[in-house]
C-alpha cells in the first residue's frame, strides 16, 4: 500500500465516475468544512447544511474542477460563497443582525447550540462553555472579511498565500486584514486571555 | 524601525509569515521596547483565548445525508438572491449566457485597462479628447452597461471578484470622463458596499444626495435597483420593475450576444478615437492573463 490519495487524485477518479472517491473526499474534508462554516455563521446546525451543500456543489459541479490546481482552495471557496448567502440573507430578514442569539445571552440557545461532548467535571465544562461563548462573541463581532481572514488563517491554519489564492485577493491584503482582526480580538478578548494565563499560572 | 511599524508586523511576526530580516528586526525590538512587547503580550493572550472555540468532529451520518442528497439529484442553491422571479430568469438565461457576459467584461476590461494605466496627462488629454469628440457620450453609456453587466453578475453567486474589477473599471473611466463623475461613481460604489454590510441609513444618505444631485448623476436610474437590493424581500416584485423588465427582456433573454454587440460597438467607437494611446496602455498587459471564474467555465464545461 502506497500513501494515501491526494485530494486532488481523488477528484480526479471522481471525474472519471468513481463515485466512491467522493465518498472518500467528503470524510475526509467534513469535519474540516463544517468547522469553517460554523465559526464564519455561528450556527452548527446551519453550518452542517451549508457543509452538505457545499459538497452537493462539488458533486454536480465536478466537472468544473481543474484537476490541475489543488482541491483544498477550491472546497473552502465554495464554502465561503455559501457562508457569504448566508450573511446577505441575514442582513435582509433582520435589521440588526442575528449573528447570534447566544451574544443576546439567550441561555435556552446556547444549551441548545452547544453539544454535550464527553467532559471532565461540571465545573470544568461550564469554564469551557463560558470561555466558548465569550470568543464565539468576539469573533462574531468581526466585520465578515476580517472574520473570513481569522477563521482561515487562525483556525484552518493556512498560510496567507494559501488565504490569498482561496479568496483572489493579495497576500498584503491577506496580512492588513489578520492584523485588524487580531487587534479587535485583542481589545475583546485579552482581558479573558489574562484570566486564562492567570489561572493556568497559579 | 520605529514601533507603529513594528506592531503592524506583529501578527504576522506570530504567524511566522515574515522573512528572516523583518523577523530579527522585530524580534530585537520586541526585547528592547516595553510598549511593543505589551501590546505582542495582549495579542498572544487574546490569541490564547480564541483557543477557547475547539473544533467538533464530524456528525454522526453526515457522509451519508450528503450521498443521499447527491443521489436524489439535489442541487446546490444557485444564486445568490432568493427571489423567485429572477431564479426564473437566470435558469431562462442560456448557458452561453454567462460566457458572454464574462466576455464583454473581459472585452471592457482590457480597454479600461487601458484607461487605468494611462499616465496621467494622457488621462486628461484623453479626457478632453473625450468631450471633443462626442466620445464623452458613448462612454456614459459604457459606463452604464458595466452597471448592467454588475447586476446581471451579481444574480450569481461565485462572479464577486469580477463585479469588483467591472467597478474599479467604472471609476477608471468616470475618472478619465471627468472628475466630477469620478468622485460621484466612487461614492455610488461606497453606498453599494455599505448596502453589502447591512450599513443601510449611511447607503441611503449617499443615495440620496445622489439621486438630487445637479446635473443628475448618469447612474441616477440604478440608484433605483441598488435600493432594492437593501430591501427586505417579500414586497418586491422584480419582475415588475421597469429597470428589471429593459434588462432581462425577452430579446435580451433570447439573444444575450446583443449585450455583447452593444459592449463591442461601443468598445469600438471609443477605440477609434484611442487608438494609439490604447497601443501604448496594452503593451504592458501583454502578456496579462485574465481570471476565469469557476461558474462560467463550469457551464462550458457541463454542455
Amino acid at each position: 500500500m502506497g500513501p494515501p490519495p491526494s485530494d486532488e487524485d481523488l477528484m480526479r477518479a471522481f471525474q472519471g465516475g468513481g463515485e466512491h472517491a467522493f465518498t472518500v473526499l467528503v470524510e475526509r474534508h467534513g469535519a474540516k468544512v463544517i468547522n469553517y462554516a460554523w465559526r464564519l455563521i455561528d450556527d452548527h446546525a446551519l453550518a452542517q447544511d451549508l457543509a452538505q451543500q457545499a459538497f452537493l456543489a462539488v458533486y454536480t459541479r465536478k466537472a468544473t474542477f481543474d484537476a490541475a490546481r489543488r482541491f483544498s482552495p477550491w472546497l473552502y471557496r465554495i464554502v465561503g460563497n455559501l457562508c457569504r448567502m448566508e450573511w446577505r440573507r441575514r442582513r435582509r430578514k433582520v435589521a440588526p443582525l442575528d449573528a447570534s442569539s447566544v451574544a443576546a445571552g439567550d441561555p435556552a440557545a446556547l444549551a441548545a447550540e452547544t453539544v454535550a461532548d464527553p467532559s471532565p467535571s461540571p465545573a470544568e465544562e461550564a469554564g469551557r462553555r463560558d470561555l466558548e461563548r465569550r470568543v464565539r462573541r468576539a469573533v462574531g463581532e468581526l466585520p465578515e472579511k476580517l472574520r473570513m481572514v481569522f477563521v482561515l488563517s487562525f483556525y484552518e491554519a493556512l498560510s496567507y498565500k494559501q488565504i490569498a489564492e482561496v479568496l483572489g485577493c493579495s497576500v498584503g491584503t491577506v496580512a492588513s486584514r489578520k492584523h485588524l482582526a487580531v487587534q479587535r480580538l485583542a481589545g475583546s478578548l485579552s482581558a479573558v486571555g489574562a484570566e486564562l494565563f492567570g489561572e493556568t499560572k497559579s | 524601525m520605529r514601533c507603529k511599524a513594528v506592531q503592524k508586523q506583529l501578527v504576522a511576526y506570530i504567524d511566522g509569515e515574515l522573512d528572516g530580516q523583518t523577523r530579527g528586526i522585530v524580534k530585537t525590538h520586541l526585547g528592547l521596547c516595553s510598549a511593543c512587547s505589551v501590546e505582542y503580550d495582549r495579542m498572544r493572550k487574546a490569541l490564547g483565548a480564541a483557543r477557547g472555540w475547539k473544533s467538533r468532529p464530524l456528525p454522526e451520518g453526515f457522509t451519508e445525508a450528503v450521498e443521499k442528497r447527491a443521489e436524489r439529484g439535489e442541487q446546490p442553491r444557485p444564486i445568490r438572491l432568493p427571489v423567485l422571479d429572477v431564479r426564473v430568469v437566470v435558469d431562462a438565461i442560456s448557458p452561453r449566457a454567462w460566457q458572454v457576459a464574462a466576455a464583454c467584461a473581459i472585452l471592457v476590461v482590457g480597454l479600461v485597462l487601458g484607461r487605468l494605466v494611462w499616465p496621467r496627462h494622457v488621462v486628461h488629454e484623453g479626457g478632453r479628447a473625450a468631450a471633443h469628440n462626442g466620445v464623452r457620450a458613448s462612454a456614459v453609456e459604457t459606463l452604464t452597461t458595466l452597471q448592467k453587466l454588475k447586476v446581471i453578475l451579481g444574480m450569481r453567486e461565485g462572479n464577486e471578484r469580477t463585479i469588483a474589477e467591472l467597478s474599479a473599471m467604472q471609476r477608471g473611466l468616470a475618472d478619465a470622463i471627468d472628475p466630477q463623475l469620478g468622485g460621484r461613481v466612487a461614492l455610488y460604489q461606497e453606498a453599494e458596499a455599505l448596502i453589502a454590510c447591512g450599513r443601510l441609513d449611511e447607503a441611503e444618505a449617499i443615495l440620496g444626495d445622489l439621486e438630487s444631485a445637479d446635473p443628475p448623476f448618469v447612474l441616477k436610474p440604478y440608484v433605483r435597483i441598488t435600493r432594492l437590493a437593501a430591501q427586505p424581500l417579500p414586497p418586491v416584485r422584480w419582475r415588475e420593475q421597469p429597470l428589471y423588465a429593459e434588462l432581462l427582456s425577452p430579446e435580451v433573454l433570447a439573444s444575450p450576444e446583443r449585450l455583447y454587440d452593444m459592449v463591442a460597438e461601443r468598445s469600438r467607437r471609443l477605440a477609434q478615437v484611442y487608438t494609439d494611446v490604447l497601443d501604448k496602455a496594452f503593451r504592458p498587459f501583454e502578456n496579462l492573463t485574465l481570471p476565469t471564474h469557476p461558474q462560467t467555465d463550469g457551464r462550458a464545461a457541463d454542455e
